[in-house]
């Protein structure tokens, strides 16, 4: 499987505090990857980072092997999506106008959506089993509507890599296992799947593999079961 | 779809045009419509000119002193409209007017130094353009001394720019000699559509058609941007250089609406929010529909600042009160639009 984005010795301090220290590892084609950590540990940073939403203090991010900072914004948001913690604006968007914001990068200035980019709008409804939610204000939705219509953005974005910021918050049982379902689907269908945790036992069911921070460096990485089984978690979570 | 669009802009033009023929009518030397329409048709040669000395007086009383009004009303209301709407989206507040950054207190500021300074209505305008201008530098600049991605810096920055402005304006009130020049100031802060030439109507058109068809272009973006700036740039959106070019655009904007028009304030306020609640919140749609929305209402009050009493009211202050009551009128409705 082929390595789509990659940290390479990256280090982040702010405010004069190290958040990350010499983080190095790969992301790759068709896995899952989760990532975990105590609050703090720096896994709000390094999602940004694999974003390129900030720069590394030292070392560098690579998105398909170029530098991340040789990218414009419109060439990494074809290739990396990201599905934010479900937030509300303040205008009444509707479903289907939120998830045609995922082809913003493809036709920012058109009045409206080309046949060929609404025709994705329409997929990713359906992917996402929303296509009943597509006239109804965003706004209005609940929590998993939400995320599933921010999921069919990511989709509708047609980028290979998607970064997940802890999906799973505010889903009841059967909407996470939906969702670790369809990530399933993805994956296997090649896209590189990331996401931040803060569920191990659900994680080290589902995901390829974990990557465990404490305290801004890497604790483990390596296959979920492992990484996630008991001692480590102990030593993952413990008090600092 | 875009069928539907195009339907909706026909119909509104025409209803636009339907609206400048009946003020080109009513005033104090009436004319009927259909002379309007003849005149109209005649100048661009369409039909023979009538060679009567009535058809004369209307062709002076429509081309000379009425449609360079009704041209400017159109003009100030959809630019200042616009620039409302597009404030709105990128500070994501539905509260913000085109003034946030400073540009009226700047231009006003600029205008009242012209007066002062004893120039003639083209160097008022002209100054009081750069002042809005500059206004909104200094806010912009002060935001970029701290945190220039910050939004919040850049509210601050526009407050303080206001309030510099404000009391320069002041301060040039003080000064200004209380015979003549302080009731100009007055009179123009107060804004009106008397001033509007041929010309300066001429130099306007063109900027503020190119400002609505720009910020509209930008619509879907700033939608985007509505998720917040980070998001917006995982969207593929250059969050800081759509932010400055919006806001450059609308303060060109509004700027050119004092320089022609003085301070009409609230327009910029309250038309969005009506075409938010016609069209829905997508931009794309928000920023022409507060372009056409706001020519007709301030269209609507200088007609009737021109016709209420025998004495012209200023249309500033038309404006401000009709804005509130309909602000008023449509606050019910909108509450139910919002997250609150």
């Amino acid at each position: 499987m082929s390595v789509v984005l990659c940290m390479d010795h990256v280090s982040f301090s702010h405010a004069g505090r190290i958040v990350l220290h010499d983080l190095s590892f790969g992301i790759r084609a068709g896995e899952m990857t989760a990532l975990l950590g105590h609050n703090g540990a720096g896994k709000t940073t390094l999602l940004r980072l694999l974003l390129g939403l900030t720069r590394p203090g030292a070392g560098q991010v690579l998105l398909e092997g170029r530098p991340m900072q040789a990218w414009s914004r419109r060439e990494v948001a074809r290739r990396i999506a990201y599905v934010p913690q479900g937030h509300v604006p303040l205008f009444p968007y509707s479903v289907r106008d939120i998830v045609g914001m995922g082809r913003l990068a493809e036709t920012p200035f058109a009045p409206g959506l080309h046949r060929h980019d609404r025709d994705e709008v329409t997929h990713a409804l359906h992917a996402l089993g929303i296509t009943h939610l597509a006239d109804r204000p965003y706004t209005e939705l609940s929590g998993g509507e939400r995320q599933a219509a921010l999921l069919a953005r990511a989709l509708a974005q047609g980028a290979r890599t998607l970064i997940l910021d802890e999906p799973e918050t505010g889903l009841d049982y059967g909407q996470k296992q939906r969702l670790y379902a369809l990530l399933r689907t993805l994956a296997t269908q090649g896209h590189a799947i990331v996401a931040t945790t803060h569920d191990p036992l659900a994680a080290a069911r589902v995901f390829d593999r974990a990557i465990a921070l404490r305290q801004g460096r890497i604790m483990a990485d390596g296959p979920a079961a492992d990484v996630l089984a008991p001692p480590m978690l102990e030593q993952l979570y413990a008090p600092r | 779809m875009r069928l539907r669009g195009l339907t909706i802009a026909a119909l509104a033009t025409i209803v636009l045009m339907a609206f400048a023929v009946f003020s080109a009518c009513i005033g104090r030397f009436a004319v009927q419509p259909a002379q309007v329409l003849h005149a109209l048709a005649a100048s661009i040669g369409l039909v023979a000119r009538a060679d009567t000395p009535q058809a004369h007086m209307v062709h002076s009383v429509v081309f000379g002193a009425r449609l360079p009004r009704i041209g400017g009303a159109l003009c100030v209301g959809a630019a200042l409209s616009v620039a409302g709407a597009a404030y709105q989206a990128v500070f994501r507040n539905p509260l913000v007017s085109p003034g946030l950054l400073g540009v009226l207190a700047g231009a006003g500021t600029g205008a009242a130094l012209g007066i002062v300074w004893g120039l003639g209505p083209a160097g008022v305008g002209g100054l009081s353009f750069l002042g809005g201008l500059l206004a909104v530098a200094c806010g912009v600049g002060v935001a970029h001394l701290f945190d220039a991605a910050s939004m919040l810096m850049l509210v601050f920055g526009g407050l303080i720019s206001s309030a510099l402005f404000t009391a320069l304006l002041s301060l040039l009130k003080y000064i200004a000699d209380p015979q003549n020049q302080l009731p100009d100031i007055v009179f123009w802060l107060l804004g009106s559509l008397t001033q509007v030439t041929p010309r300066a109507l001429g130099v306007m058109v063109g900027p503020v058609v190119v400002g609505i068809v720009l910020l509209s272009a930008c619509g879907r973006m700033l939608d985007g941007l509505a998720m917040g700036d980070e998001e917006a740039r995982t969207l593929g959106i250059p969050v800081v250089a759509l932010r400055y070019g919006v806001i450059g655009a609308a303060t060109v904007l509004a700027a050119l609406t004092v320089s022609v028009a003085g301070m009409i304030g609230w327009v910029g306020l309250v038309v969005p929010h009506v075409a938010r609640l016609l069209v829905g919140p997508c931009n794309m749609r928000v920023l022409p529909t507060s372009a056409c929305l706001g020519g007709m209402f301030l269209l609507v009050c200088d007609d009737l600042a021109r016709t209420l009493s025998v004495e012209e009211i200023p249309v500033g202050l038309i404006a401000d009160l009709l804005g509130v009551a309909l602000f008023v009128a449509v606050l019910p409705l909108l509450r139910r639009g919002w997250r609150a």
